[in-house]
């Protein structure tokens, strides 16, 4: 069922930067992206998430290859750094989005869901409006979501930026618990030493190009791997 | 990616039909009639300047009220806390249907307050201008100011409550308030409501030709309308007369939007979330009850129509002559209804594609107003103009009627539309995307919600129009096609203006009714969003 | 892609209906008539089922507006060369000098004999046949005068008198006809409009507009038709209320006459229809058309010898009567003077 994520030869310009980027993540892992703003990280999610097209190279799942298939068939999950819950809609409703657009049946959504925020412990804010929830709940809210539709791959931008520390704390053992659960090739943008120690595994390479010339952006981040 | 490419394209053939045929065929087929020398006309240059003043000041009374009315409105809706949505939609709706109000009501209720034998004069108050340009601005005002207002309102409620609480926490003043949170804020809507305002001022004909006492009180339309009546039906003339109008609506409207795209606040439009039942400002209980009466008094002039109608209202032929114009009425509105809300999304969505250059935006977006500075009566003589070798329009025709009234109406389901395209919530539909919802799926999942209550307002608005809209129907009617406000007309020249009095009302209540209805079956419901 | 195809599918329906509309009866006599002759009401829907039962044919109204607009049809229709009716119905003295050029002027016109000597004496153009008459007149309200401690004028001199300030309602004359008729008979009796213009309250844009203001008692004069008198004592006026006022200078008359329309009978039924067209305007003077006039448009029938209801019997008949100028470019040359005066 897990399968790894492969990007290869990718080549995009942004602004001024050429983004390049040549890495694997393997089931279960997780991995980190680094570096400082504007420099193509949370691109690099988008164009995994195929919410834009690579400038040249390929993406592939296992023996697959998604590099033209739209967004919404990837099935690549997606935590937003704004989260990007749905106003409209209450919080149950916005947990089971995605099992809804896959035609599963109310009621076992439903009972998915209820499943789902039971696990990150927001059961009892399951008929409230996303508006009134806090940013940690909100968090919480955005990553079930991605998780309750069984992605294939996950990918989280910034998650904990806005959090203080002891709700990231929290939500981070949430999200290895989960992760423990349904072990998919993870992948995070993130600024927190925090986050590097405990979830990198995956030696990345990210080059900018100027003027002719490479050098390395992004730093090495070790090779162990835990999971 | 482009979520909505495919439907971009639909979307962009649409509107290049509907402009090429609604307007863009019947203004040059008229415009190919007109002189160089006629447009320079000392008499009709006069009546430039005269139509301008007089629409420049009602649009400017109007503007002076309509700010601090709206302001007033919002800020009732936030103080009434718990209960905010509901007052807020309440009023909202109170201010929208003066909009609707047919000119046959306005006309005929101005004159029952403030003629010389009306409410006014017999509480011992006579106004020696009951018949003057000061009547023909104090209808247009009221005609105005809350739809300025609502635009207004709508903007002011856009604004969180949390910075007013932020503000005062600094000590900001309720001038400062004002200066660095609302009128920010605001600004934009109330331009462009303030030039919708004096388009209508100079499109407005009925009123200034009745309350404004013959010339000189007279406007390039009334020109138009004397042209193509009366006289060796001067199209030349009448063309002039149009290309002025079109002119002077145009410019306003085309410099709000180029100096609101070079505002570099404009894109700062947060989310509504307003603080519901917090009640920041809850301490001034009488601010709620102040802003109901604030906007209910713009309704009241023509709640003057009711008492008088009320004494005939046994000798109308209800059944047998009102009923089935009500019946056309209802179907033309809903058609044309229909079709204005479908063509301004359309070309709403054509506008708001991300490859287009902002100032080509810019141009094409006052473009899209073009046809609100036209008369139904220009429209009408251009599509005769255009098309009437192949088909006559002197028959009587429906599709004519419904094709003029979405000329006419257009620009008002486009302005109501725009500002919504200009805050797509691009990242909640990618959000969408990545949970497996197709393009038109999150369209209708994630963007529709928010455009559902602008759309059915929207609709409601110009249903409301079309009901009391007379000039594209009396052009083009036939004896299987007489609505409601022609067989108003059509009682007045038999005499029977009693009868014409009390199915006035009844076009009023249908009118008001069909706006009250939509704003609250969708308001009311939707206030929980 | 649904919600679009269903609209296109919409319009096309729409495009649809009006197409089908056209195809859907064949006519074969059209008419051009002024709005109130079409309504519910008027004379129209009341001989015209007549008519086609002694012709055994069908015909077809086709309604708009008054007098001036059916000019703008016949022009429009000239213009495409495609006439969309055989006849034309309701236009005055100036209007038929104006639509001259659009009739069939083969016809004969209003020397007939049956004729009122009024109608005779009018002068239309050839080709026109005169179905009705009335006289422009101011009608009174009598209440208001009596409020206002007013007098009836005697005389239309009387009007610029400082009483008579801001108390008559008239109808514009670039968008009226009564309204031109008032213009052109001040005129006539060489009336100073500078000084005119400080007496009226309001140019309304059309009769219907006027008479409704007069009603709501916002003036005690309004420009009408004597006839109108007719009309409130027939809808119970027992008192007297409502007033015709005769000038001693005169009153206007006003005929109104029907014609056929020029190159229309061009069809492979144009010779049937010319036929037929040619009785419709015999039968608009028949007794039994005649005798409907008064009370149906409230206008003196134009044949002579016809009995009239007993509410025309206390309407007075002017002292004298004046023939307006009916000369397109002289009417035209006097409006420009009227605007340049008044504005």
């Amino acid at each position: 069922m897990t399968e790894t994520l492969f990007v290869r030869g990718l080549r995009k310009p942004i602004a001024d930067w050429v983004l390049t980027a040549d890495f694997e993540v393997g089931p279960g892992e997780r991995a980190a992206i680094l570096g400082r703003s504007g420099i193509g990280k949370t691109t690099l999610l988008r164009i995994i998430a195929g919410l834009e097209p690579p400038g040249a190279g390929s993406i592939w799942l296992g023996k697959e290859d998604i590099t033209n298939l739209p967004a919404e068939r990837r099935r690549i999950g997606f935590v937003f750094q704004d989260q990007a819950l749905f106003p409209t809609m209450n919080v149950l409703e916005n947990v089971v989005f995605g099992l809804r657009m896959a035609g599963v049946p109310r009621a076992e959504r439903e009972k998915t869901g209820l499943e789902w925020l039971e696990r990150v412990r927001l059961s009892k804010h399951a008929r409230a409006r996303v508006a009134t929830l806090s940013g940690g709940e909100a968090q919480r809210v955005a990553f079930a979501r991605a998780w309750v539709m069984r992605p294939r791959v996950l990918l989280l931008d910034e998650p904990f930026s806005s959090l203080d520390e002891e709700i990231r704390g929290e939500l981070r053992q949430i999200l290895r618990e989960a992760h423990a659960a349904w072990p998919v090739p993870m992948l995070m943008v993130s600024h927190d030493a925090k986050d590097i120690d405990e979830l990198v595994t995956v030696p990345l390479r990210f080059q900018e190009e100027q003027g002719g010339s490479m050098r390395s952006v992004f730093r090495f981040l070790g090779e162990s791997r835990r999971s | 990616m482009s979520l909505t490419s495919g439907f971009r394209w639909v979307a962009t053939i649409w509107t290049l039909f509907f402009g090429a045929v609604c307007v863009g065929a019947p203004v040059s087929a008229l415009f190919s009639r007109l002189h160089g020398g006629t447009l320079f006309d000392p008499d009709i240059l006069s009546l430039v300047r005269v139509t301008v003043t007089q629409a420049g000041a009602s649009a400017m009374i109007a503007a002076v009220i309509g700010l601090p009315l709206g302001l007033l409105i919002a800020a009732g809706g936030a103080a009434a806390g718990a209960r905010s949505a509901r007052a807020f939609f309440f009023n909202e709706m109170l201010l929208a249907i003066p909009f609707s109000v047919p000119t046959a009501v306005a006309a005929s209720s101005w004159v029952l307050i403030l003629g010389r034998n009306g409410w006014l004069a017999r509480l011992g108050i006579p106004l020696d201008w009951s018949y003057s340009l000061k009547a023909v601005i104090t209808a247009h005002v009221f005609f105005n100011a809350p739809w300025i207002a609502l635009w207004v309102a709508q903007a002011r409620d856009r604004i969180p409550e949390g910075r007013f609480e932020a503000a005062l926490t600094l000590g900001a003043s309720a001038f400062s308030r004002f200066r660095f949170l609302e009128w920010p804020a605001v600004k934009w809507s109330f331009f462009a409501a303030a030039t919708q305002a004096f388009s209508f001022c100079v499109m407005s004909f009925a009123l200034v030709l009745i309350l404004g006492g013959g010339p000189p009180v007279q406007t390039l339309e009334t020109a138009v309308y004397s042209r193509l009546r009366f006289g060796t039906l001067d199209v030349g003339g009448a063309a002039a007369c149009a290309a002025w109008e079109l002119l002077v609506t145009l410019l306003p409207w085309a410099a709000v939007l180029f100096f609101q795209a070079r505002d570099p606040g404009r894109g700062a439009r947060p989310a509504r979330e307003r603080a519901r039942g917090v009640g920041s400002f809850g301490a001034r209980s009488w601010l709620p009850g102040v802003a109901f009466f604030a906007a209910a008094v713009f309704l009241l002039p023509y709640l003057a129509i009711f008492p008088a109608s009320w004494r005939s209202i046994d000798i109308v032929p209800w059944s047998k002559e009102v009923l089935p114009a009500v019946a056309v009425s209802v179907k033309i509105a809903v058609t044309s209804a229909f079709f204005v809300v479908l063509t301004a999304l359309a070309a709403v969505m054509s506008l708001s594609s991300p490859r287009l250059h902002p100032a080509v935006t810019t141009a094409l977006a006052s473009l899209a107003s073009l046809s609100g500075g036209i008369s139904a009566l220009v429209l009408g003589l251009g599509f005769w103009l255009a098309f009437g070798r192949w088909v006559d329009p002197f028959e009587g025709s429906f599709a004519a009627i419904v094709a003029i009234q979405l000329a006419l109406f257009f620009n008002v389901a486009f302005r109501i539309f725009w500002p919504l395209a200009q805050e797509p919530r691009r990242n909640l539909l990618e959000a969408a995307a990545t949970l497996g919802a197709d393009p038109a799926r999150a369209f209708f999942e994630i963007e529709w919600p928010r455009w559902r209550s602008s759309v059915a307002g929207a609709f409601a608005l110009v249903a409301a129009a079309s009901i009391g809209e007379v000039a594209a129907v009396s052009l083009f009617y036939s004896e299987k096609l007489v609505p409601l406000p022609l067989l108003i007309v059509r009682w007045s020249a038999q005499y029977r203006f009693e009868a014409a009095q009390s199915a006035s009302a009844l076009l009023f209540v249908l009118s008001s009714g069909t706006v009250a209805s939509v704003f609250i079956s969708f308001h009311w419901r939707g206030a929980r969003d | 892609m649904r919600p679009w195809l269903a609209a296109v599918l919409a319009l096309l329906s729409v495009a649809g209906w009006g197409v089908r509309a056209s195809l859907a009866s064949p006519v074969l006599l059209t008419i051009y008539a002024y709005d109130s002759f079409a309504a519910p009401g008027g004379l129209g829907p009341e001989i015209i089922p007549k008519f086609e039962k002694k012709c055994g044919c069908q015909v077809r109204l086709l309604a708009s507006g008054d007098g001036s607009q059916l000019i703008s049809r016949l022009a429009l229709d000239a213009e495409r060369g495609k006439s969309g009716a055989q006849i034309v119905i309701g236009l005055d003295g100036p209007a038929a000098q104006r639509a001259r050029g659009y009739i069939d002027s083969s016809v004969g016109g209003s020397g007939r004999e049956e004729l009122a000597p009024e109608v005779k004496a009018a002068g239309l153009p050839a080709g026109f046949v005169p179905y009705d008459f009335g006289y422009f007149a101011f009608m009174a309200d009598r209440d208001q005068l009596k409020r206002q401690n007013l007098k009836l004028p005697a005389r239309f001199s009387d009007l610029l008198r400082p009483e008579w300030r801001r108390n008559l309602i008239l109808e514009d004359p670039r968008t009226s006809t009564p309204g031109l008729a008032f213009a052109l008979y001040a005129d006539t009796l060489g009336a100073d409009w500078s000084k005119l213009r400080a007496q009226w309250l309001t140019l309304a844009p059309g009769w219907d507009g006027a008479y409704g203001l007069f009603l709501k008692a916002e003036a005690p004069l309004v420009w009408s038709y004597t006839t109108s008198q007719a009309y409130h004592q027939e809808h119970g006026d027992r008192s007297g209320r409502y007033q015709a006022v005769i000038f001693e200078e005169g009153q206007p008359i006003q005929v109104e006459a029907a014609a056929l329309v020029k190159n229309s009978f061009n069809g492979p039924e144009g010779a049937r229809q010319r036929a037929l067209a040619q009785s419709f305007l015999e039968f608009l003077l028949s007794k039994e058309v005649q005798a409907l006039l008064p009370t149906r448009n409230w206008m003196y029938p134009a044949r002579k010898g016809v009995a009239l209801p007993a509410s025309f019997e206390g309407v007075p008949k002017p002292a004298r009567v004046i023939r307006l100028e009916a000369d397109p470019e002289k009417i035209k040359a006097s409006l420009n003077q009227w605007t340049r005066t008044v504005q």
